[in-house]
Parts: structure tokens; C-alpha cells; sequence
């Protein structure tokens, strides 16, 4: 089966066992400024793309152009001491790893690998270059890697930017199927991670997401996973 | 299909009876349509699998392991299966009715020598020549359309495996009677049949060791493992045990430096798979049971990889030594340079952990992370 080829996917099995297994989905318009991770970030999208109602944690958001199976970027931000890249109902085996304020650039490169091994349950997991870079304005570790999941035999290609500003660990990642989809959006995605701009969070992030009413898009669309937007 | 196969102990049942593909003996082919029709899914399968990520193709690799087997069951039977090599870091192993053997990568790491990796090959082999699989499918599918149920589940591999797991497993006169077999055919061909009760000692502490919290050992019975699907275990020793006192001869070897050697280049992928699994406990009494007292390099580096990853209070000073003792044995180690070094900078000593870092740097000029981990040895 197809689950858990990356986070998204894993949120959408978990959301069916749940309930229906649909996402909503709003349009990210091209070259309009958009807050993503609750507020935490701003990213402007030079080209359309979709946003998930389904989050890979209560942290984060994931974007798609041609569908979550062919490309998906997704955005955490603020994660803080003592908390996982994704959310932990992922595993029922082993926990998570856990950010540490604290942390080195290889830390957090060695802690999204091993989320990834667990949650996507593969050893099938190569970390590459590993090199420094900005996220937005901010010194941060570039990192690529490449995976396979679990009964799915195709291998797909990530590359992500990390920092930690003011203690909280901030990541925008982009992955795809190693053929055709990463090469064909990773251009406009690294444009996307230069001009991100970091607003960290005024509260305690707990309190914060608790007073914090969702806000929806003006245009959200609700369509099945499988079919989502060109 | 693969919610056909069953683990060694599970599903081989299932999978172990059929019929014969080209290469199999003509008595293991199918005899009626249903068979045939299983037959041809494990067929599909195995198309599929070759093609897999997963699968550990190197040569070297692939001829040891059959050439285990085929020392343990004897080179006329032996041909009849084709064994594959998943890189999945738990304890298993499975049997096709076509002659599809699977071996987990985890099973590579917990074996210590060649006679106790003859033991599971030839534990498998055996159910899939008694036709112990046909066995259970039939009596499963006159209980319950549980084949079809597994059809549609989700998940991955494992958990395919597992969910299998607790609807089939062999009863306990096939696992008898295959361990006895396989006993048989190992003390006959060479090998010390005491391995098989000394593996089932070697598993059980480890199913102790991660049982310590109820957690642990629910997480391996989730895996589909070996421990989810062989029972009893101690009465299985004890039985083998028994049965091997009056096999072993002089000549007999358990293999323990020819399979050292065969494992040797596999042992830090190995090593690295378990440990990111994040299971400490395990891990930690895996690699105290492969060291049985020598450490060597590898393994204390492995050791200060497992503490540091873990990162609690006093872990990064415990892998700070394991480190540095993995450099006494080893001083071209170059990844404890930088374990050592990671290790310093997150408990204070930033200066000395910069200088490990500049080592590893110097012994690893075209690392992948050469680029960030130079940054971290020069910055503030």
C-alpha cells in the first residue's frame, strides 16, 4: 500500500481510520505574501500552489502542485524544546525524537532522518550533503536526502532547509519522486526558502495555539486526496 | 502477493508448500488449482520484489547466505530456493511455497555465526518442504476468508506481516518437526547443532531485554518479528538442546570467523539501521551480545552513536568515552572523530570538540557533511 510514503500520506491514513479520507484543500496564490505554521512563517509563492487541511503536526502545513504523491512542501515552524517534527501519532512503537534548543546543524539533520526512518518505517533512508544556508535571512543547514518507503518502489528525493531562531526549530522541506518531480520543483522552492521571512512566536507557543482561532482560506476546496488540483 | 507471505514462523506455512517453479524440485510443485492459483501470486510477488529498494543485491552477500543454506540442506536440495535479502532491520525470516526465501537484514545482525544463520535458513527450508504452508492456508481458509481480509489492508509491509501474524502461525508439531529437521540436516552437513538452542537463548534475552517496558515488546510483536511468531521458546531450547547433545562429532563448526568475515563490510549499515530505529534498550543489548566482551572500534563507536542519539542527562559524557575508546582501537575511525566532537561541543567543551571535528574533517575530506560540519569547527 501506498500510506506511508511521507508525512502527509501517513496523516491521511490515520485521518481515515477516523473518518473520510479527504483533505481540504485552499489555493496558495502566486507571488502573494502567506503566513504558514500558524503564523510562524511568511513564504511567497512564486507559482500556484495547494494547501492541506490535514497537518503532518499541530505545527506545521503542506503544500502541493501537482499532488502530495508528486511533490509536497511542507512548512514547521516554532517547534520547540522537548517537541517532535511530526506528531507522534505516526509510531506506536518507538518515540519520536525530540528538539533540543540546544541542538547542533548535524543534530537536527540526524533528528529528521531518524523521524523519518520510524515513521515511514524504512531503513531505505540516505542523508547527503549537508552544508550551511539561510532560511530567509536566518543561518540554517541545507540538507538533501533520498528514501524509499515501505512496499513502495519508487525512490524519492528531499532537500530541506533548518534553524533554530530564538530557541524554536523552523523547517521548510520539499520532497518528490526522484524522477522528473524534484528537479522540476526544486528551483522554484529554493527561491521560495530565500525569501522566507521567520516571525517568531510573541507567547508561549502552548498558549498561542490555544487562543489562536484557524483562519480559513477565502477559497478552500474540498476534494478527495486523489484528485487534488493541477 | 505479499499478504501471502508469511514470516518463517508465521505465514510459512503458507508459503511453504506449493509447487515448483522451474527451478524447484518437482514434488514441491503445486497439485490443484488452488495451489496454483497461490503459486502464481507468490510468483507476482517475487517479480515485485526483485525490483524492490529494498533488496540487498550484492553478489558476495547474496553466495554466502546460499551458500549457507545449501551447506546446511545439502547443495541437491538447496536449489530449489531463491532467497532475497530485504533490507529491514528486525529479526525474520520467510518462505514462498515457490521457493522464495526472504531474509531480513536484521536476522544478518543478530546471528553471531554461520551455524546459528544455517539454523533459520534451514528452519524455513524445512517448513517448505513438508508443505507446512498448504497445510495452513487450507485450514485457514476453512475457517475464515482471512486471505481475502488481508487483501485490503493498509499498511506497509510490516505491518502486513504482522497483522498476519495473528491470524495464522504454524502449529506447534510443524515448528517441532522443522526445528528437528533442520537440526538433523545441520549436524549431518558440518555445523554444530547446539547453535539451534544457543539462538533461541540469544533471542530470548533479547525479548527480555526489550521487554523491560510493556512498550518494547509490544513495539517488536507490531514488527512481525521472530518473537511475535515463535512461542514457547524456552521449551524450544530446552528440546533442541537435548536433541543436539547426542548430534555433535568432532569436525562440527559453528562458522564464527567465516561469518565474521562475510558480515564485516555489512556491519556499520547494520549497526546504523537498528540504531536509528530508537529502540535503546535493544540496540544496547544487541551490541553487548555481539561484542561478548571484546569491543571492537566498530562496535564501541556504535555504542557512543546509541548514547548520543539518545541525549539525556549524562549521555553525551558516556559517549564521549565510548568514542574515545573506539579511536584507541581504531585511530582512522574517522566518523568517532566526529561523534567525539558532537559530543563535546553539547556538554561544554566546544574548543576540544572543534579539534575532534577539524579530525574528522581531515580524515574525511569528501564527506557529505563536510560543508556544515567545517562551519561548526570554525564558527563561534
Amino acid at each position: 500500500m501506498k500510506y506511508k510514503t511521507h508525512a502527509l500520506l501517513a496523516l491521511a491514513l490515520l485521518a481515515s481510520l477516523a473518518g473520510p479520507a479527504f483533505a481540504s484543500w485552499a489555493v496558495m496564490k502566486s507571488d502573494t505574501a502567506v503566513k504558514v505554521a500558524k503564523g510562524t512563517m511568511t513564504v511567497k509563492p512564486t507559482a500556484e500552489w495547494n494547501r492541506s487541511s490535514l497537518r503532518p503536526s499541530r505545527r506545521s502545513e503542506a503544500w502541493t502542485r501537482d499532488g502530495i504523491n508528486l511533490n509536497e512542501l511542507t512548512f514547521f515552524g516554532a517547534i520547540a524544546d522537548g517537541e517532535s517534527i511530526l506528531r507522534q501519532g505516526y509510531t506506536t512503537t518507538e518515540k519520536l525524537p525530540r528538539f533540543k534548543s540546544d541542538m547542533l546543524p548535524t543534530d537536527i539533520t540526524e533528528m529528521f532522518e531518524a523521524t523519518n526512518r520510524m515513521v515511514l518505517q524504512s531503513p531505505v533512508f540516505k542523508m547527503g550533503k549537508v552544508e550551511p544556508a539561510k532560511l530567509g535571512t536566518h543561518d540554517g543547514v541545507r540538507f538533501s536526502y533520498s528514501y524509499s518507503a515501505q512496499a513502495e518502489d519508487i525512490e524519492r528525493r528531499g532537500e530541506a532547509v533548518a534553524a533554530i531562531v530564538e530557541g524554536k526549530l523552523y523547517i521548510v522541506n520539499f520532497v518528490a519522486p526522484s524522477l522528473h518531480y524534484f528537479d522540476a520543483g526544486i528551483g522554484e522552492v529554493r527561491t521560495m526558502i530565500d525569501g522566507v521571512t521567520i516571525n517568531p512566536p510573541k507567547m508561549k507557543a502552548t498558549t498561542d495555539s490555544k487562543t489562536k482561532k484557524k483562519k480559513r482560506s477565502s477559497s478552500p476546496m474540498t476534494i478527495p486526496m486523489s484528485k487534488e488540483k493541477m | 502477493m505479499r499478504k501471502l507471505l508469511c514470516s518463517l514462523t508465521v505465514c510459512t506455512a503458507l508459503l511453504s508448500s506449493i509447487s515448483a517453479m522451474a527451478s524447484a524440485a518437482p514434488d514441491h510443485g503445486p497439485r490443484d488449482e488452488t495451489e496454483r492459483g497461490l503459486w502464481q501470486q507468490m510468483d507476482e510477488y517475487e517479480r515485485e520484489l526483485k525490483n524492490s529498494e529494498f533488496l540487498m543485491t550484492d553478489p558476495a552477500l547474496n553466495t554466502y547466505v546460499k551458500g549457507v543454506l545449501c551447506k546446511a540442506v545439502g547443495t541437491e536440495r538447496c536449489g530449489s530456493t531463491r532467497i532475497y535479502i530485504v533490507r529491514t532491520p528486525y529479526y525474520n525470516a520467510m518462505m514462498a511455497p515457490n521457493g522464495m526465501m526472504i531474509v531480513w537484514s536484521g536476522l544478518l545482525l543478530r546471528t553471531r555465526n554461520e551455524a546459528e544463520l544455517a539454523t533459520v535458513l534451514g528452519h524455513e527450508f524445512a517448513h517448505f518442504e513438508k508443505r507446512h504452508s498448504i497445510q495452513m492456508y487450507n485450514n485457514i481458509k476453512s475457517k475464515t476468508d482471512a486471505m481475502t481480509w488481508i487483501s485490503v489492508l493498509p499498511g506497509g509491509f510490516l505491518a502486513q506481516m504482522s497483522l498476519m501474524g495473528s491470524v495464522m502461525s504454524f502449529n506447534r508439531d510443524m515448528e517441532r518437526q522443522a526445528d528437528l529437521v533442520a537440526l538433523d540436516d545441520l549436524a549431518r552437513n558440518g555445523y554444530d547443532p547446539i547453535a539451534a538452542s544457543e539462538i533461541w537463548e540469544q533471542l530470548r534475552a533479547e525479548m527480555d531485554s526489550t521487554a523491560q517496558g510493556k512498550r518494547m515488546r509490544k513495539a517488536m510483536d507490531n514488527a512481525g518479528d521472530f518473537f511475535s511468531s515463535h512461542p514457547n521458546t524456552k521449551e524450544r531450547m530446552e528440546y533442541l538442546r537435548a536433541a543436539a547433545i547426542g548430534k555433535r562429532s568432532a569436525g562440527q563448526t559453528k562458522g564464527v570467523d567465516s561469518y565474521r568475515r562475510a558480515m564485516a563490510p555489512w556491519w556499520p549499515q547494520l549497526i546504523n539501521d537498528q540504531i536509528k530505529l530508537n529502540q535503546f534498550g535493544a540496540t544496547e543489548f544487541l551490541l553487548d551480545s555481539m561484542a561478548r566482551g571484546t569491543w571492537t572500534a566498530d562496535l564501541l563507536y556504535a555504542r557512543g552513536e546509541l548514547y548520543r542519539a539518545r541525549g539525556k542527562d549524562g549521555d553525551f559524557a558516556t559517549a564521549i568515552g565510548y568514542y574515545k575508546q573506539a579511536i584507541s582501537e581504531d585511530a582512522n575511525l574517522a566518523e568517532s572523530y566526529r561523534g567525539l566532537g558532537v559530543s563535546l561541543m553539547r556538554s561544554g567543551s566546544k574548543d576540544e570538540g572543534k579539534k575532534a571535528l577539524k579530525q574528522y574533517l581531515e580524515k574525511r575530506p569528501t564527506a557529505d557533511d563536510h560543508g556544515i560540519v567545517s562551519m561548526m569547527a570554525t564558527g563561534s
